[in-house]
């Protein structure tokens, strides 16, 4: 009896023949997904850009002129509207606020000591041990910064009587 | 090997010389019948595939009914896909030239219902009702019993109500969403722009004759009106309406080089965001384009700068105003009469009718008419939106109506014309079209035609003289210290069934600043304005639109940062040596 052989080239069609159907699946499921998140996409950005002209005409609508000129009347009592004469070519043209006899021309330096005088003791100990430094625009000073406050608020409360 | 094929059950052997064969056929029926089952495989496959894998999304999506709706939208509106091929669903957006919207189309939730899909008719008119107070319960059971299948509820839903609605939870209710269009600037931004109707359909001013562009093109429509100065100018028509008690007011503010309209006003004026019942009433009239007036003793203007560029004569030449006119039946007559021979800029400073009348005998009738036809006053103008009136001449216009004519009388114009063409003659004689829709780049240069209608010489003569009348004549409140403003006045008398009325007038003024480098002409008109306390018993120009006008301009001085300049010459000095009074009122 002759014997029923798979040959080996068959065998490798078949298994390419599989394999292919397999990848074939794969990628039709893949293109699926790409499309259902695509649409999700448009769909979203359809949404968002209906949202911006909602805000856009908002925007518009409660910047009327009238509107304004009426909150302005009622809320900025002393913000008039710019006269011709307000305008000048010179920045040197406008006067100097003038001097009280008994002022000192020097700006008014405002002092956090005096002010503190009237709380309680332990949050002047707070001012002195916190040194001045200006806020920096860093992003990891943030942490420190709030470590620190936390620092001298807890040392603060130490010292209470 | 032995070989395990699904045959081996079977005992039956054949054995002998044919075998061979036997086995080959054998072979090949499990071929075939593998080939069966691959094609049987790839069937379930695709089942397992549409049914459990597609399906489970299909209905994973389904929650989100509005987005699919959005992706269909989308689809459909074609941008995305490069498929011009449909018609865009929404409406292009208009702006003035800062970029503020004056219309634009958002998207809204329709109320329809199908009644064969109505549980509970009574309940749901009911909570219908509830939500919609000016809906009587009766009509809407009537509506949602009825046999249609579509019926409309209510059109164009804010958010909370659609949201009460869906808590109704009634199938037969069904929402339609379509766009809805929106003005932003309610009334102010009036006539240029217009309305649509319910189905967003154009049906006046921009949104009327650029109809076909807006339905089809996503572009926003520019436009060259200036909202801020649409505001002062509509704020300071009404006062001036208000406290004289006018019936109707109209103002424009243009760009005398251009020509671009930067405000437009025409009151009493109507919200294009409200319903509109009767569009013929006297709310929707745009009276800038519309509205033809005698405009009175502004059309002087024209008068003197036809002498000045066709006849040339010297500023020292006189006119006898010492008495009446009398041509035919008519009697030509001053207000306030000098009664002595009037220098050129004596005349137009204190609005004399004679001298005027003399002028244009000067000019002749053809000279005079031509003129006005170079000026486009003569025919109906080219604008870009459709609510265009032409003018009312006199035909056949016979000799007195030359007359009359040169005082505005008995020649009727529209504000636009009489603002363009003002513009026209202060700008250096180049003829202004005016236009609503902005150009840029190339468009704008291309439409560059340059025409001169007045030489330069002229134009220079009349601006001194229109400053004359600011500085000393009857507009001397339109006058802002620095900012150099020149005008004309006119009070004329309405002409009501062919009769001209002693109290019934338009009180006009046009103004010009800086009138040194003419930059925007200013145009107010106040029609039936009634005398007040404050204004001794006057309802003249005078009184009525030219301090309106100083308002105006003082309030869009700063707004384009123009800074008073109060040392530079007042360029009607030199005219001063031909002036020997200092009156006249209106």
């Amino acid at each position: 009896m002759k014997k029923f052989t798979i040959r080996l080239p068959s065998l490798l069609a078949f298994i390419l023949a599989i394999l292919l159907g397999s990848a074939l699946f794969w990628v039709s499921q893949q293109v699926q997904q790409l499309e259902r998140a695509k649409n999700n996409l448009i769909a979203e950005k359809t949404n968002e850009e209906e949202g911006i002209r909602v805000l856009n005409a908002e925007w518009d609508y409660l910047n009327r002129p009238d509107r304004l000129e009426t909150l302005v009347s009622r809320h900025l009592r002393t913000l008039e509207q710019t006269k011709p004469e307000d305008l000048l070519y010179d920045a040197k043209a406008v006067p100097e606020p003038a001097l009280e006899e008994d002022e000192n021309p020097q700006p008014v330096m405002v002092s956090t000591e005096t002010s503190s005088k009237a709380t309680k003791p332990a949050k002047k100990k707070i001012i002195d041990t916190s040194p001045a430094r200006p806020i920096e625009d860093k992003q990891s000073n943030g942490a420190d910064e709030f470590n620190h406050v936390l620092d001298t608020i807890t040392a603060g409360e130490k010292d209470e009587p | 090997m032995s070989r395990k094929s699904p045959f081996s059950n079977l005992s039956m052997r054949i054995m002998g010389e044919k075998s061979g064969t036997l086995t080959f056929a054998r072979g090949r029926i499990v071929l075939v019948a593998t080939l069966f089952l691959l094609f049987y495989v790839l069937i379930a496959g695709r089942l397992v595939d549409a049914i459990l894998i597609e399906g489970y999304w299909r209905q994973h999506q389904e929650g989100s009914e509005q987005k699919k709706e959005a992706v269909l939208d989308d689809k459909s509106s074609g941008t995305l896909f490069g498929q011009d091929n449909e018609k865009a669903p929404r409406r292009a957006d208009i702006v003035d030239r800062n970029g503020v919207l004056l219309a634009t189309s958002l998207k809204t939730a329709s109320l329809h219902a199908d009644p064969k899909l109505i549980l509970d008719a009574a309940e749901t008119a009911k909570g219908l009702t509830h939500i919609f107070p000016d809906m009587t319960y009766g009509e809407t059971l009537k509506k949602l019993q009825s046999d249609k299948r579509f019926v409309w509820i209510r059109r164009n839903l804010t958010p909370n109500e659609q949201k009460k609605i869906l808590e109704l939870g009634e199938p037969g209710l069904v929402f339609d969403y379509s766009y809805r269009r929106i003005y932003p600037q309610g009334s102010l931004s009036g006539h240029m722009v217009g309305y649509t109707d319910i189905d967003g359909k154009g049906l006046g001013g921009v949104e009327r004759s650029f109809n076909k562009l807006l339905e089809t093109s996503q572009d926003t429509l520019e436009l060259t009106l200036d909202m801020r100065f649409q505001h002062v100018l509509r704020r300071e028509v009404k006062k001036a309406m208000t406290d004289f008690n006018g019936i109707a007011g109209s103002g424009i503010i243009m760009d005398v080089r251009s020509g671009e309209v930067l405000a437009a006003t025409s009151l009493p004026d109507f919200d294009p965001n409200g319903k509109i019942d009767d569009p013929s009433s006297s709310v929707m009239f745009n009276r800038n384009t519309s509205g033809v007036y005698e405009l009175g003793s502004t059309f002087k203007i024209f008068t003197t700068a036809a002498l000045l560029d066709r006849v040339h004569p010297s500023f020292n030449k006189r006119y006898d105003a010492s008495s009446p006119i009398h041509e035919g039946n008519h009697i030509i007559h001053d207000y306030h009469p000098e009664n002595r021979p009037l220098t050129i800029p004596e005349i137009f400073m204190v609005s004399s009718n004679i001298g005027t009348a003399h002028m244009a005998q000067d000019i002749g009738t053809e000279g005079l008419k031509k003129f006005f036809a170079d000026l486009g006053l003569m025919s109906k103008p080219e604008f870009e939106i459709e609510e265009v009136g032409g003018p009312i001449i006199p035909r056949p216009w016979s000799n007195i109506n030359t007359l009359t004519a040169s005082y505005g009388h008995g020649i009727a114009v529209t504000p636009l014309q009489m603002v363009a063409a003002v513009s026209t003659v202060v700008n250096g004689g180049i003829k202004v079209k005016p236009i609503l829709v902005r150009r840029t780049g190339e468009s704008a240069s291309q439409n560059s035609e340059k025409i001169q209608v007045v030489s330069k010489e002229t134009s220079l003569k009349m601006r001194q003289l229109l400053r004359l009348v600011v500085a000393s004549g009857t507009a001397r409140k339109a006058d802002v210290p620095g900012y150099m403003i020149g005008g004309k006045t006119g009070t004329a008398q309405k002409n009501v069934h062919g009769r001209y009325v002693a109290d019934k007038r338009i009180a006009a003024f046009v103004g010009i600043f800086p009138v040194n480098d003419p930059q925007y002409a200013v145009f107010v008109m106040v029609d039936e304005p009634k005398p007040n306390k404050d204004s001794y018993g006057y309802a003249t120009a005078g009184w009525v639109a030219v301090p309106a006008t100083g308002r105006i301009i003082s309030g869009i001085g700063p707004l384009i940062g123009m800074v008073p300049d109060k040392e530079s010459e007042d360029i009607s000095e030199p005219l001063r040596q031909f002036v020997s009074t200092s009156k006249g009122e209106h």
